[in-house]
Formats: C-alpha cells, sequence, structure tokens
C-alpha cells in the first residue's frame, strides 16, 4: 500500500503515531475500569450505603472497635489524644488488629531491607560465575503460593526442620522458630527481600561511573563517594523496595496463619472472615481502611521519588570487582567477609525452603526417595477428565497468559509512566490512584470480579459478561502494570528533558521521541518491569479461577491447590514444575534484555 | 498496545448460556468432590449416572463454593445448576440469612424412591428442602508414636500436649469449625466455664490455630505437631496410601465425634424435574452411597446401606455422634465464630 500510496500510507502512520499515546491511555483506561475500578466500586460502596440510604455510620463503628483500632479507637471515640497516648506508652497498650498489622508490616519491611540490600550490593558490584543467573532467578520466591513456602519453611525452620539438624551438628540449638512473629517476618523476607534486591540493583548499576571517578578524582575518600554520589542515586530505589514490601505485607495472607497462627492475625484474615460471612459492608470498610494506608505509604514515596530524582544523560555503570579479593588487606577483605556471612544466612532464608520443597516432591512417606508424586502429574495428565486439572494444560496456559499479560501490561506501564512524570498539578495523584491493584485487598478484587465482568454488565436488557483466557489476560495485565510503571517512571523521571525537546524539535512525534529515545534511556526499567510482570502472572491465582469458565483455563498455581491432599507429594511435585517453568521463563526474559541494559 | 489488547477482548464479550436441554443436569458441588488428588467420588458418580440414566451430567464447581450463587441470587443474575450437592447445615443457614427470597425449594420426595429409608435422625433442614447424602466425622488425629492418646477435651490442656496440638481456623477451615461447635456442645457458651474459657485454656497450652487444614495436616505430616483435629476416617486413607498406622491414630474425645452432615438439594430456578429427581435418587440408592463412602471415606445416610470392609475396619465409629442442627446454629453460629475470634486474637 506503501508503494502505491505512499503520501497517504505515511500520513495514516503519522497520526496514528500521533495518538499512539493517548490510544493508549484511552484502552488503559477501558480496562482499569472494566477489570478493576468499576468491580472493586461495586463492593466497596456497600460500606457507606447501607439499605439505600449514604452512611458513615460502619466507619465510624469501625474506628471506634478497639478490636480493630485498638488504644487508637479511644481517640476516634472522643477521648483526649493526650491521655490515649499516655496509655500508649505504658506496658499494657493495645494495638489492635490494624495497629498490629502496620507493626508487623514494619518489621517485615526493615527485615526485607536488611537481607535485600546486601544482595543487591553483591549483584551490582561483584563479578563472578553465575551472577547473571542468579539475578535472573532473584524474584522467584514470588512466584510460589503461600502453602508451598509453608511447606518449605516447616521443612526448613521445624523441630526437626534443616537448620536444627545442622545446628546440632555444630552442638547448638534446637531453636523453636515456626509458629511465632519471626517465622512470618522471614516469610515476608523469603518473598520481599528479592523485591528489594532487585530494584537496587537496577539503580545501582545505572549509576554514571565518570561522577565517582570526578568525586574521587577531586580528593573524596571512597566512603566519601558512595554517600555523596552513589547511595543518593540508590535512596528511590531502596525506598520503592521498602514502601511495596510494606504495602504486600500490609495485606498479608494467608502465610500469618499458616506460619504463625491465628493469635497473629492481620487485617486481610478479617476481610476474608467477613467476606465468607456475607458481611460486605464492614469488610468493604475494613479494606478501604486497609487501602488508605497502604496507599498513604505508596504516596508519601511517589512525592519522595518525584523530588529526589537524579537527572542524568544515561549512564557508564561503575566496573564489577572480583569476589576473590586481589590483596589481603583489610580493607579487600572486610566487605568479602562480610558477604559470606550474609551469603550463609541468605542460604537459609531463600535457598532452603525452596530446596526442601526439591526434596519433598521426592520424599516417600515412609523414607527413602519415590517418584510417585511425579508418576501421579502424569497419571493425572493421562488419565485425568476434562473437568479435572491437569499438569500440562495448565504449564501451557500459564505461560500463555504471562505472555499475553507482558504483552499488555508493558505498553499500559509505559503509557502510565509517560502520563504520570509530565510536569502538571496532581499528577503523584493519579500515579497513586493507578497503584490501587498493588493495594486493595485481593478478597475484594475477587468479589468485584464477579460482581462485575462475571456476572456480566448490564447494557439495556442485555448482560455483557467478561470471561474466559482473555478476560483472565486482562485482570493479570492489570495485576503486572504497577510493576512496570514502578520499575519504568523513575527512569522516565530521571532523563534530561532537553533531549526530548531537542527531538521534538527536530519533528519528531512524541511517540518516536518515546521509541528512539527515552525507551533505550530507560530500558533497564523496562526489563526489571517484565520479570516482575512475568512473576506476577505465574503465580496470580485468585482472579484466574474466577475469570476461567473451566478447566482448560486453569494454570499451574491453580493446579498446585488442586493438588493439595493429605498427601503433600502431588502438590510439591506441581510446585516444582511451576519453579522450573518460571526460573527458565525469567532467565530468557534477562537474556533477551541484553547485559549491558543489565537490570 | 493495550488498546490492541482491548479490541481482543470484545471478540469473547457475550454471555456464556449453557445448553438448556433436559438431557443434561447441571450439578453445582465443591471442588475437591471432583479434583482431589486422592479419589474423587464425582468422577464415578458421573460416568454412573451418564450410563444408568443415559444423560450428560456436568458439574459447576464455582472457587467461593456457595457464596457464588448466593451472589448470583442477589445480583439478580440467573443460576444454571439445578441441584447444589454437598450443602451442609452451616452453609444452608448462610444462605437463608443472606437472601431475601428462596435461593432453593423442596424437593417432593415423594417421587424418590429411596427417600424413606434416609434415617430421620440424620435430617437437618427444618424446612426439609435439603436430603441428607452423606456425612463426616470431626476426630481428633494423633501420632501414636510419640504422644499418649488423649481421651477427653480437658486432656489436651495437659501440660503433655503443650504445643503439640493444632487445629484449623473455624473462621475459615471445615475443621476448625467443627471442633469449635464441639467444643460448644461440650462446654455451653454461658455459664461459668464457657468454649471461650476453654479455647482460652487451649491456646494458654500453646494451641496453634493454623489457616486451614492443609496447614495442619503439613505439620502432622511433618512430625512437627503430632495431634490435629481432623476426621476419623484417617486410618481408612493411612491405609491406601501405606501410611505408617502407628502414626496414624484416631481419637474420639468422650467416645463422641462431631457430626458433619452434607445433603442435595434443589435450586429454586431449576425447570429440569425429571433428572433432577432422577439423580436426588440415584446418590440415594444403597450400591451409590456405598460406594460414595468407600471412595470419600464419608458415612451414608440412607440406613440399608451395606459398608465395604476396609471402612468397618479401619473408620472409627463413636458411640455417640453430637452436631447441631439447623436450629441450633439459627441465631447463634455468627455470634459464636465472632466471640471466639475476638477472643482468640485478643489473648
Amino acid at each position: 500500500m506503501t508503494e502505491t500510496e505512499p503520501t497517504t500510507g505515511r500520513r495514516v502512520r503519522d497520526s496514528l503515531e500521533r495518538r499512539a499515546l493517548a490510544l493508549g491511555a484511552l484502552g488503559t483506561t477501558v480496562l482499569l475500569v472494566l477489570m478493576f475500578y468499576y468491580p472493586v466500586a461495586t463492593v466497596f460502596v456497600e460500606s457507606v450505603v447501607v439499605e439505600g440510604a449514604v452512611t458513615l455510620a460502619i466507619f465510624l463503628d469501625l474506628l471506634r472497635d478497639p478490636f480493630y483500632f485498638g488504644d487508637l479507637a479511644r481517640v476516634f471515640a472522643g477521648e483526649s489524644p493526650v491521655m490515649v497516648a499516655q496509655d500508649f506508652f505504658s506496658s499494657d497498650r493495645k494495638l489492635g488488629i490494624v495497629g498490629f498489622t502496620t507493626y508487623q508490616a514494619i518489621l517485615s519491611m526493615l527485615l526485607s531491607l536488611a537481607l535485600g540490600l546486601p544482595m543487591a550490593y553483591l549483584l551490582a558490584r561483584y563479578e563472578f560465575r553465575g551472577r547473571r543467573t542468579i539475578r535472573s532467578l532473584t524474584i522467584l520466591p514470588f512466584v510460589l503460593p503461600s502453602i508451598m513456602v509453608a511447606v518449605g519453611f516447616v521443612a526448613t525452620f521445624g523441630q526437626t526442620g534443616t537448620l536444627n539438624g545442622v545446628l546440632g551438628l555444630l552442638g547448638l540449638g534446637p531453636v523453636s522458630l515456626m509458629f511465632s512473629l519471626e517465622a512470618i517476618l522471614i516469610a515476608h523476607a523469603f518473598y520481599n527481600a528479592p523485591l528489594v534486591a532487585r530494584v537496587t540493583t537496577a539503580a545501582w548499576e545505572s549509576v554514571d561511573a565518570s561522577a565517582i571517578e570526578t568525586a574521587r578524582s577531586l580528593g573524596a575518600s571512597p566512603f566519601r563517594a558512595f554517600r555523596d554520589v552513589v547511595a543518593p542515586q540508590l535512596y528511590p530505589a531502596v525506598l520503592m523496595g521498602g514502601a511495596l514490601t510494606f504495602v504486600f505485607t500490609f495485606g498479608t495472607f494467608p502465610i500469618v496463619l499458616a506460619l504463625g497462627g491465628i493469635q497473629l492475625a492481620t487485617v486481610e484474615v478479617f476481610v476474608y472472615q467477613l467476606i465468607q460471612d456475607l458481611n460486605y459492608a464492614e469488610a468493604a470498610a475494613l479494606a478501604i481502611v486497609e487501602l488508605v494506608i497502604s496507599l498513604g505509604v505508596l504516596y508519601a514515596y511517589l512525592r519522595y521519588e518525584a523530588k529526589h530524582t537524579v537527572r542524568s544523560r544515561g549512564a557508564r555503570p561503575l566496573p564489577r570487582k572480583s569476589l576473590r579479593p586481589p590483596t589481603f588487606s583489610a580493607r579487600e577483605l572486610t566487605p568479602r567477609v562480610g558477604l559470606a556471612i550474609y551469603g550463609v544466612i541468605a542460604l537459609f532464608v531463600f535457598v532452603a525452603p525452596i530446596l526442601s520443597l526439591l526434596y519433598r516432591s521426592v520424599a516417600a512417606p515412609t523414607g527413602g526417595f519415590t517418584t510417585a508424586h511425579y508418576q501421579f502429574l502424569i497419571d493425572r495428565q493421562t488419565t485425568g477428565t476434562a473437568y479435572q486439572v491437569r499438569p500440562w494444560p495448565a504449564i501451557r496456559n500459564s505461560l500463555f497468559f504471562a505472555a499475553a499479560a507482558l504483552a499488555v501490561s508493558l505498553p499500559m506501564g509505559v503509557v502510565i509512566s509517560v502520563l504520570t512524570t509530565r510536569r502538571y498539578r496532581g499528577r503523584k495523584l493519579i500515579d497513586v490512584v493507578a497503584m490501587a491493584p498493588l493495594a486493595v485487598s485481593g478478597i475484594i478484587v475477587g468479589i468485584g470480579l464477579l460482581r462485575g465482568p462475571v456476572f456480566g454488565f448490564e447494557l439495556g436488557s442485555y448482560r455483557l459478561t467478561i470471561t474466559g483466557a482473555l478476560a483472565i489476560i486482562a485482570a493479570h495485565a492489570v495485576a503486572c502494570y504497577p510493576f512496570v510503571v514502578r520499575t519504568v517512571a523513575p527512569g522516565f523521571e530521571a532523563i534530561d528533558r532537553s533531549l526530548l525537546e531537542s527531538a521534538r524539535a527536530l519533528g519528531a512525534s512524541r511517540t518516536r521521541a518515546l521509541i528512539d529515545i527515552e525507551l533505550p534511556l530507560v530500558w533497564p526499567g523496562v526489563v526489571a518491569g517484565a520479570a516482575f510482570a512475568l512473576a506476577i502472572s505465574m503465580g496470580e491465582f485468585s482472579s484466574t479461577v474466577i475469570l476461567a469458565t473451566g478447566t482448560n483455563e486453569y494454570t499451574m498455581p491453580v493446579a498446585i491447590e488442586r493438588f493439595i491432599g493429605r498427601r503433600l507429594g502431588p502438590a510439591t511435585a506441581m510446585g516444582v514444575v511451576l519453579l522450573v517453568v518460571t526460573s527458565i521463563s525469567f532467565v530468557i526474559i534477562d537474556r533477551l534484555g541484553g547485559e549491558s541494559f543489565g537490570l | 498496545m493495550a488498546a490492541g489488547g482491548l479490541a481482543g477482548l470484545a471478540g469473547c464479550l457475550g454471555s456464556i448460556t449453557g445448553d438448556s436441554d433436559d438431557d443434561t443436569l447441571h450439578v453445582a458441588t465443591y471442588n475437591s468432590f471432583i479434583d482431589a488428588p486422592s479419589d474423587s467420588p464425582g468422577v464415578w458418580i458421573k460416568d454412573e449416572f451418564e450410563e444408568r440414566y443415559d444423560a450428560t451430567l456436568e458439574w459447576h464447581t464455582p472457587e467461593q463454593e456457595l457464596n457464588y450463587f448466593i451472589e448470583r441470587h442477589n445480583e439478580g443474575v440467573d443460576i444454571e445448576p439445578d441441584l447444589y450437592y454437598g450443602l451442609s447445615p452451616h452453609e444452608l443457614l448462610r444462605a437463608d440469612e443472606n437472601t431475601d427470597d428462596d435461593l432453593f425449594v423442596e424437593t417432593d420426595r415423594s417421587v424418590l424412591s429411596n427417600a424413606e429409608d434416609i434415617g430421620e435422625h440424620h435430617e437437618f433442614d427444618p424446612q426439609g428442602r435439603v436430603i441428607p447424602t452423606y456425612r463426616s466425622l470431626c476426630a481428633i488425629v494423633y501420632d501414636g508414636r510419640n504422644v499418649e492418646k488423649p481421651e477427653t477435651f480437658e486432656d489436651l490442656l495437659d501440660p503433655a500436649y503443650e504445643g503439640k496440638f493444632a487445629v484449623s481456623n473455624p473462621q475459615r477451615g471445615t475443621t476448625g469449625q467443627l471442633f469449635m461447635l464441639w467444643s460448644i456442645n461440650e462446654f455451653g457458651d454461658e455459664g461459668e466455664y464457657t468454649y471461650l474459657d476453654y479455647w482460652q485454656d487451649l491456646l494458654d497450652n500453646d494451641t496453634r490455630v493454623l489457616d486451614s487444614w492443609s496447614d495442619v495436616y503439613t505439620n502432622f505430616e511433618n512430625d512437627d505437631i503430632p495431634v490435629i483435629v481432623s476426621y476419623a476416617n484417617d486410618r481408612v486413607y493411612a491405609k491406601r496410601f501405606d501410611n505408617d498406622l502407628e502414626k496414624h491414630r484416631v481419637s474420639l474425645l468422650n467416645g463422641q465425634s462431631y457430626a458433619n452432615y452434607s445433603g442435595i438439594v434443589r435450586f429454586a430456578e431449576s425447570t429440569n424435574d425429571d433428572l433432577a429427581h432422577d439423580f436426588m435418587d440415584f446418590v440415594l440408592e444403597p450400591d451409590v452411597q456405598a460406594v460414595v463412602a468407600e471412595r470419600n471415606v464419608t458415612g451414608p445416610t440412607n440406613d440399608t446401606t451395606e459398608l465395604p470392609e476396609v471402612f468397618e475396619e479401619y473408620a472409627q465409629e463413636p458411640e455417640e455422634a453430637v452436631f447441631f442442627d439447623y436450629e441450633q446454629l439459627q441465631g447463634n453460629l455468627s455470634t459464636w465464630l465472632d466471640d471466639w475470634g475476638r477472643t482468640v486474637v485478643d489473648n
């Protein structure tokens, strides 16, 4: 067509290019409204509309309930804040469920930072065999269903677990870690420290080496150079990892009960219970409280990110050091010894639970090894009925949905990143609203999806239902794209505006400038976002089962859940399949992303 | 870009309506009934029913189970299944308390040839809508190699069981709820020492209240927790999977067991009378009751059923099966659960 009508073809392309961003924004909005905002709103509205009348009574009751708000409830009930504060700092303070949830989320965040930052340091600053593969696999814990993590943790930290076995050999222990706050914190770190590590590694790798060389040539000590040049460029990433960890662990469920027990119940446990009991009004009110706290933390972070981004024109990364010390001086040895100690801890926290799963999948109930659990998967594949979950379709669906969700969520994320990094008032507010899929209770989203897409949107006398494979992909994309935004937006924020202005002045359309200039500069963020999106989609469970029209749309996490029974073997075998398939996908995504853009 | 994804999405818009012909019966149930890693009775039931009645049976197992249909009903969206198979008293109560008009209807039992063989003592629906089809028995499972058998509720408070007993969260797991109801049957909800005091004492003895039955069972299998709340049929499964029968021991506290009944009921919207009646009669048939008993490892409700031998040998039968019927649960269950939640979490 372009050969016979070059001018028309070109005009169409130009006009499409000009409008691509607007079209992308429109598409993103429609998708989010249909698959997220509207469904969630149908549930949230129940907290303020009771039998047709608008009321705040449910919120007031909730806020004044010491069960949820502890001593703070007394302030909401009208008592003097000073009196309450005095009591709060006495010994018999009451945190309430919301208070406790916040407390454990803060501790989880601190532990995740403590375990994630050394990993980032190792991955960003040292060269060693297998570094790229390890970096690819860091977010593997993200895809593991909580029941698998529970199995791995019991096997690692239980009475007769690996840790106590090793401690026993050293003549120490045994330590009892299960069913405690510690167990929950470690499990949260298992999930989130890799996230902290991943985003921080990305930031570290894009620190410009020349800036440090300049600082050093001006006489700054290595520590000074780090503090004044490197660290400021890492803070936004570290805080992002921390903020996301807070949000995820604030909404944590059901791992808290699996590893901690009912005494350590969090807000989400009660949202679940209220929904189960069909008490939507209170459930929605509680979920809104949860959402406000989570988004508040994200908003604070976003404000910080906007103010503290170090602008750059691209980067020549710092050269990596060898893990083997070049000399045996204290300066070379100290960090490496520290990393060695960290390595031992990481082995227990991250590697042992996964190895335990591998072991469980081949362990016979009476001792020794068996292939029976994998045989079960093969049997189910060959003799399972059409309405039962079979392993191969589950693998195929997981891969297909993840690839499709990636293809949808990457453009969505890029579009939202562009829109929220332009300069206008309230853009961070839009950004935080766009992050809501990270922070809304999954249980509420589930009910909303039923009421919206599954039962159908009423259009006159017709009901428009959106279910099946495409609906699942759309829901996965909604869950994935905030990660793309969070990994890509800081890059956009950091791009020197004059680059963009020159391109536009030379006649490039906005889209052309985005593709030719901006995207290459933020590529590490795009690759990181892709990896997170892949992980989220691969691990997604609740939207998938709700939107699927039958077993032919079930994925690996659904298969794991279905295979749980008296014997753990079949489910763990399927869990290992999930681990292997996702590991391969992560490595492929990373290789496709290219090493020079090292994310 | 995203717009492309949406254009594709439009391709699948439209309602999913099943075939409404009378040769297909739609039955709703919970998913482990048709898709568990062990033996799912649903597979056999479908094949057998289809062969005997020359019809098609389609299972419906939404993730939210009964709540899915309550929600559909309340939103004014049609309900496709004709029957709900595997409905328990507390679920029926939840449906009645959360729907304005009828989700379920009564079935004329005179058209069912097996209805009169259902023992009166199994009935739990005062309106007679739900016909009991099987029951499971909640019991204590303990590791006979490592702990003494707990014989009574009070035994579980003994220092010997400190930190060694686990139960699933009554608000989430079935076994947990059964055990809570069992404790209410034992201690009552008013007076000097109530079920809440008992739970308080359990927690003081370091009892673990975990998320689901799977979590509890995982800890038992891993030798981390030797005493758990599970089912009286545990040894039938242990035998089936060649597990150590010394490890898998069952204790009926005070010789009792708390019974969880399940029944079959007709959705009010259903119009497929003939097949619905055929299926109800089919699942009440003594030979079908016996097969379900064996595969599901649950007890029959048709009193003329002859049970298979393995069941007789390894399943424990209590001297007395206790349970609360619909009327006893009505108006109480949510309060019991709520009070329980506030007691244990505040601990």
